[in-house]
């Protein structure tokens, strides 16, 4: 190499460093671009593989319908290909958060193979504890010291309320999924992890596989996959063995328990029956002696009675006598009163007869006193009265005499009288007091018989009442007993029956199925690797658009650097130099602006694309530590093709100039040729034209290549402009065509399972009458996976109560837009499903029902859809296939008031105990925009890349074509175009390029966006390329916008022109 | 005073370090109608003289009048529009658009001048009717020189400016050349200047400026005008 060819290249560069940039440029953005998208690819292959050999993820899943025991894990431990083997604890359950958040999550336990990764807290220390996802917490608003319950129906867990004691990240999830499962609506909403002894399982739910991978190739490598392939093939053959044995085990332990419990029930009948017995036994024991004793109390008592009745007899008899004897004794005293009556009337007599003679004596002792006091003073009295009186008194004497003696008499027999009155008395009196004593005591008998006939009688008594009350308690034990004896029997007959269903039940034990995964089977990490693929699709497809620019621009700007310089050339050529010293400088020229911009480009693009494309990702995985990589491979690649592109080009212009003889060389090139064209063959519309408009449009046509290239720049920058925003259309869109075009309703209303049919019904009744409802609808949903050949996916089945309900809140419409009906043979599934599943209509797929049996179901119709997919069945074809319908959802569809008051029928809702979940489509709208929110990032790096080559290539061709023209441009501005008038001659071609790269463009754009929406488009989602008419708009502004920018620089640099200098001479 | 004043007009380039100067207070008049012939050798500063009397160059000091008007003074858009109105400029490498017929180049200039004539009449004027039509490419060097004469008098200037018009043509076509423009001079009374570093043409002018170092060392009237087809070199 001279020196002074050396130096000339140097001094080149400096003196066209814009030139220089230009390509540098063109290099930059296509290796860039080329090496960024490109590795993007590897460099999520390779953080996934880092995640999951951090992680200790799993090669080989193995899930056992009956799980899987320590003996299993000693046989696949065994295996060839396996290094480890890890017995797994999994389970679904029910978390109390309120009254209307019951979610369902999956309790892990915390093994050393996909381990979790702490985010936050700590991993659980004891059984007590566990640890959960951040999502878990920031949707029931629980936070890290907090506790939860576990609706642990079944005993699976030893503790059922556990505190929450970190955050972590499973690498078992790796997308926003959570799988599929039995209760509530069929989605798991959340998983946790709790150490495995919390868990109260027999068996492994599955077991958790390490193959050994000693070359250490990374998950998504062909490598590994033929590793698999050999690993999965071989653990295969153990699967009968594993299946055989888990189900004669379960088959035996069934058996056994069996036994056991028809032993114990058995025994315990015999304990129970002997317990039963003995209890009659002794009841009727007792019952016995109760009657033996009020046999012998009736007899005492018939003794008594006989006693008494003796006694009562004797007294009667005492009293008969006695009054007998009264009567005697009355009849002698009325005899002895006569007695007295005579005696005493004969008394009487006497006693009047005394009184006369007391009487007689009185008169008589008178007259006898007075004659004696006569007598004794006889004074005056005659003797002869003396003597008479003397006479007198002895008459009177003698009388007296015989008074008295009468007196005597009488007195003596009133006396005796007397005396045989008192005597009788007396007699009486005796007798009577005799008769009066003998009654006494017959009294006093009688009363002593009476009170101990009251006492014996008592006791009679107390011992009957006795009698009465052991009766009654024994009658009531018997009761008691009867019951008992009922109960056990129904108890034992219950037990029997259980035994009987057991046995049935062990005859009735399904062999197991064992299911062996690899990593592909997982949906999330499937998911991935087939994420990648679209970014290396578009990988393949995108730099092409950059490469093909690059290489036009190189070559438009490196023919007119080597055709400004065909003096030099010829000169040099004359002075003997050979082709290669001559087109060194240019190769070495554009070598050096591609290799710099190249490096540049790589280190920028390795760099800034993926991770920018990551941040996307991250809207749907959750892996950390995303790994950017200098991939030297691609970038030497994309150096390498953009040095075949522009040194190509370069080497192709310089030969094409060096094959020229050097005189004509070092003449001016003669200028392209004016020509005619067509359109000045129609006078009608050429002679409209103004001037300027004229040589416009001939200058276009005269210079193709730059005609071609200007109209492929901008066509190419206007297209991805309009791919960024309508992919971020296309994809926003989405939502509204499924919850305005597809559903129809506003809520969804999870019913809490025990809510009977009854219920289910009022409460559809309560929500359907509200004055902010259109009406509801009760449906039946459920997840199922749906099978066609090696092919699965999961879907939602949706059934409602009768068809046309079905109707009401789905638009169920073909892929052309015509209605569809259900019908009882036939179900309809989404497209995209039916798309994944690779199944048209009329074919058959197969599909579990509640029994965990396969069944075939025919595809009726396929309908149109945009997010998830669904199958639609009626009500009885259900029942008849898959299981029974029973209403677990309320769809609501609002009218107009209650859509302006959404948040009051929520509330109400939210509020109702039966209601175990709400799911509202308009805040399910919010969270999905929300998402879609970060494809702003697309939008912005499409916008940005294909500013920026929008930028270079105008930019570059503006220079190209002032420089290729600068001549003419000089003249006209000799003649006295005024400066804006320059920029018109010159602009206005570059305007209408322009537009028609920009109309050209519009078209690409929205093949573009198609083509991109095909590549990327994710399991869940149809996308259908929908680009606003604002986006077309902004597409077109956004590249006006830079045309302008580089019109402006184009302004300045036509300004400067230096007419002198450009006319001077031909250099 | 003269229709042209050239008064003391020094001119200075800087290229890098070095200044050089291209005019040196130089002085000369220019009558109007008068054909004038500027000779000197390559670098006596006879072009950027043109370039300043055309408006395309401006002065390190000095002034320049033409029809009572100081150019010097223009600025912008103002000596475009002097270039436009009044000047009208034949190259030596005719500086046709390739693109535009030979018409449509006389109309580039006759479209932004407001009193200009018409294209097809001068065209005639220089011989050229029946090529209209004809690209720059398929005339000869002679025809295109006529057509960038057209275009440079379409315009109806002041001033005619012509910087070595003959320059890349042969001899007879040169003579053709200049014959059109002192026909031209003669006829529509304006006022030519063509710069050439052959003397021999010379007599045909009705005023010879000598250029030296920068300097008009001679002026002269030329009173035995010799028609161009009578000069011989």
């Amino acid at each position: 190499m001279k020196k002074a060819l050396l130096k000339d290249s140097v001094k080149e560069i400096k003196k066209t460093y814009k030139r220089f940039l230009s390509i540098l440029l063109m290099s930059l953005l296509g290796v860039g671009f080329f090496a960024g998208i490109r590795a993007t690819s590897p460099d999520m292959r390779k953080t996934i593989d880092n995640y999951y050999t951090e992680q200790n993820f799993y090669d080989i899943q193995m899930i056992s319908t009956l799980g899987l025991t320590d003996e299993d894990i000693e046989l696949i431990k065994n295996n060839e290909y396996v290094s480890d083997v890890y017995g797994s604890f999994s389970k679904e359950v029910l978390v109390r958060i309120s009254n209307n958040s019951e979610p369902v999550v999956k309790v892990h336990s915390i093994l050393d193979v996909n381990r979790v990764i702490l985010v936050s807290g700590r991993l659980p220390e004891d059984a007590g504890e566990c640890v959960v996802e951040q999502g878990f917490l920031s949707q029931t608003g629980k936070a890290i010291g907090d506790s939860i319950t576990l609706e642990d129906e079944d005993d699976s867990f030893k503790n059922d309320t556990l505190e929450i004691v970190g955050v972590v990240e499973s690498p078992l999830y790796i997308t926003r999924d959570r799988g599929s499962g039995t209760l509530g609506t069929g989605k798991i909403d959340y998983y946790i992890y709790t150490n495995t002894e919390n868990f109260n399982l027999d068996v492994y739910t599955e077991l958790y596989i390490k193959i050994k991978n000693e070359n250490n190739y990374a998950t998504t490598s062909d490598e590994y996959s033929d590793l698999i392939d050999s690993a999965l093939a071989s653990v295969k053959t153990l699967e009968e063995q594993i299946n055989t044995r888990r189900y004669d085990e379960l088959i035996d332990e069934a058996n056994n328990k069996v036994d056991e419990a028809q032993a114990e029930l058995d025994k315990n009948r015999e304990e129970n029956e002997q317990k039963l017995n003995d209890a009659q036994q002794q009841i009727d024991d007792y019952r016995t002696q109760i009657e033996n004793s009020k046999v012998s109390i009736n007899s005492q008592k018939n003794n008594l009675d006989v006693m008494f009745s003796e006694y009562d007899q004797q007294i009667q008899d005492g009293k008969n006598q006695i009054e007998q004897a009264q009567a005697t004794l009355d009849e002698q005293k009325v005899v002895a009163q006569q007695n007295i009556d005579q005696a005493l009337a004969t008394k009487s007599t006497l006693e009047e007869n005394l009184s006369k003679v007391e009487m007689g004596i009185s008169i008589a002792t008178d007259k006898y006193n007075q004659v004696f006091n006569t007598l004794e003073n006889p004074g005056d009295l005659s003797e002869d009265d003396i003597n008479y009186l003397k006479q007198l008194k002895v008459e009177l004497e003698s009388e007296l005499e015989s008074l008295n003696q009468n007196k005597g008499e009488l007195e003596e027999s009133i006396y005796l009288l007397d005396n045989t009155v008192t005597q009788i008395n007396q007699e009486i009196e005796n007798a009577q007091n005799t008769l009066d004593d003998q009654k006494i005591a017959l009294t006093q008998r009688e009363n002593e018989i009476n009170a101990y006939k009251e006492q014996a009688y008592g006791l009679i008594d107390d011992y009957l009442v006795q009698i009465d009350n052991s009766e009654r308690e024994i009658n009531e034990n018997q009761i008691e007993l009867d019951k008992n004896k009922e109960d056990f029997n129904n108890e034992i007959k219950e037990a029997e029956d259980e035994i009987l269903d057991a046995r049935e039940e062990v005859e009735n034990i399904e062999h197991p199925k064992l299911y062996i995964l690899s990593r592909d089977d997982n949906t999330g990490y499937n998911g991935f690797v087939q994420d990648t693929q679209s970014i290396e699709n578009i990988g393949r497809v995108f730099p092409i658009i950059f490469f093909v620019i690059a290489t036009l621009i190189s070559l438009n700007s490196m023919t007119r650097m080597v055709e400004e310089q065909r003096q030099q050339i010829g000169t040099l050529k004359a002075l003997g130099y050979t082709k290669l010293q001559i087109s060194f400088k240019y190769i070495m020229y554009a070598a050096l602006a591609t290799v710099i911009g190249g490096i540049l480009g790589m280190s920028i693009g390795f760099y800034l694309i993926p991770k920018v494309i990551w941040m996307m990702y991250e809207m749907m995985y959750t892996i950390p530590n995303f790994v950017v990589e200098f991939n030297f491979e691609f970038g030497a690649l994309g150096l390498w093709f953009a040095i075949i592109c522009i040194v190509g080009a370069t080497i192709y212009t310089c030969y094409k100039e060096l094959n020229e003889k050097p005189a004509i060389l070092m003449r001016p090139k003669a200028p392209k040729l004016g020509k005619r064209v067509l359109l000045e063959r129609i006078p009608f519309i050429w002679n409209r034209f103004d001037f300027t408009t004229k040589v416009t449009i001939r200058n276009m046509f005269r210079y193709k290549k730059r005609f071609l290239m200007t109209i492929i720049g901008i066509l190419g920058c206007t297209a991805l402009i309009l791919a960024g925003f309508g992919l971020k259309d296309s994809i926003t869109s989405v939502i509204g065509n499924q919850y305005g075009e597809i559903f129809s309703y506003n809520y969804m209303i999870g019913l809490k399972s025990s809510l009977s049919d009854e219920e289910i019904n009022e409460f559809n009744k309560e929500i359907s009458s509200r004055d902010d409802v259109e009406f509801s609808v009760k449906a039946y949903l459920s997840t199922s996976s749906i099978t066609s050949g090696d092919l699965s996916e999961d879907v939602q089945i949706i059934v409602t109560d009768s068809k046309d309900e079905l109707y009401n809140i789905v638009n169920l419409v073909d892929l052309q837009g015509n209605k569809v009906e259900l019908d009882d043979d036939t179900m309809c599934i989404t497209d995209k499903a039916a798309d994944l599943l690779n199944v048209k209509e009329g074919d058959t797929v197969t599909i579990e029902n509640s029994d965990g049996e396969l069944v075939e179901i025919k595809v009726g119709k396929i309908v149109k859809n945009y997010v998830y997919h669904y199958a639609y069945m009626s009500k009885e074809m259900y029942n008849s296939l898959i299981g029974e319908y029973n209403t677990n959802t309320i769809i609501v569809k609002n009218n107009e008031f209650g859509l302006n008051n959404l948040d009051d029928f929520s509330k109400d809702v939210m509020a109702d105990s039966r209601v175990s979940s709400l799911t509202d489509i308009e805040t399910m709208k919010g969270i999905i925009s929300d998402m879609m929110e970060s494809l702003n990032y697309v939008v912005w790096v499409l916008i940005v890349s294909s500013g920026l080559l929008a930028f270079v290539v105008l930019y570059n061709l503006s220079n190209v074509n002032i420089s290729e023209r600068i001549r003419e441009l000089a003249t006209i501005k000799v003649l006295g175009f005024y400066d804006n008038e320059v920029y018109n001659y010159i602009s206005k071609e570059t305007t209408i390029l322009t537009f028609i790269g920009i109309i050209l463009g519009l078209f690409g754009g929205v093949a573009l966006t198609s083509f991109i929406l095909k590549t990327c488009e994710i399991n869940v989602l149809r996308f259908v390329t929908i680009i606003h008419p604002i986006s077309y708009v902004y597409a077109a502004l956004i590249t006006i916008l830079f045309t302008l920018i580089v019109n402006v620089v184009t302004y300045f640099t036509l300004k400067k022109i230096n007419m002198i200098e450009s006319l001077k001479s031909v250099e | 005073m003269s229709y042209i004043e050239f008064q003391n007009v020094v001119k200075k380039y800087k290229m890098g370090e070095v200044e050089i100067t291209a005019l040196d207070k130089t002085s000369f008049s220019i009558e109007k109608g008068e054909l004038v012939v500027i000779v000197g050798a390559s670098g006596a500063g006879k072009t950027t003289a043109l370039n300043i009397l055309g408006g395309m160059d401006d002065v390190t000091s000095g002034r320049v009048i033409v029809d009572g008007k100081d150019i010097t003074k223009l600025k912008g858009k103002d000596l475009i529009r002097y270039r436009r109105e009044d000047i009208g400029f034949v190259f030596q490498f005719y500086n046709l658009v390739q693109n535009l017929t030979a018409v449509e180049n006389v109309e580039l200039a006759t479209q932004i001048c407001k009193h200009a004539l018409d294209p097809k009449v001068v065209m005639r004027k220089v011989g050229l009717g029946n090529r209209l039509n004809n690209f720059p490419s398929q005339l000869s060097g002679g025809e295109q020189q006529r057509v960038a004469i057209a275009r440079a008098i379409a315009k109806n200037p002041k001033l005619l400016l012509c910087d070595e018009p003959t320059g890349a043509l042969d001899y007879n076509t040169g003579k053709q050349i200049l014959k059109l423009l002192q026909d031209t001079a003669r006829k529509e009374n304006m006022t030519v200047v063509i710069i050439t570093h052959n003397q021999a043409i010379a007599p045909m002018a009705d005023k010879i400026i000598h250029f030296k170092n920068g300097v008009a060392v001679d002026i002269r009237k030329n009173n035995n005008v010799i028609p161009v087809e009578n000069i011989e070199w």
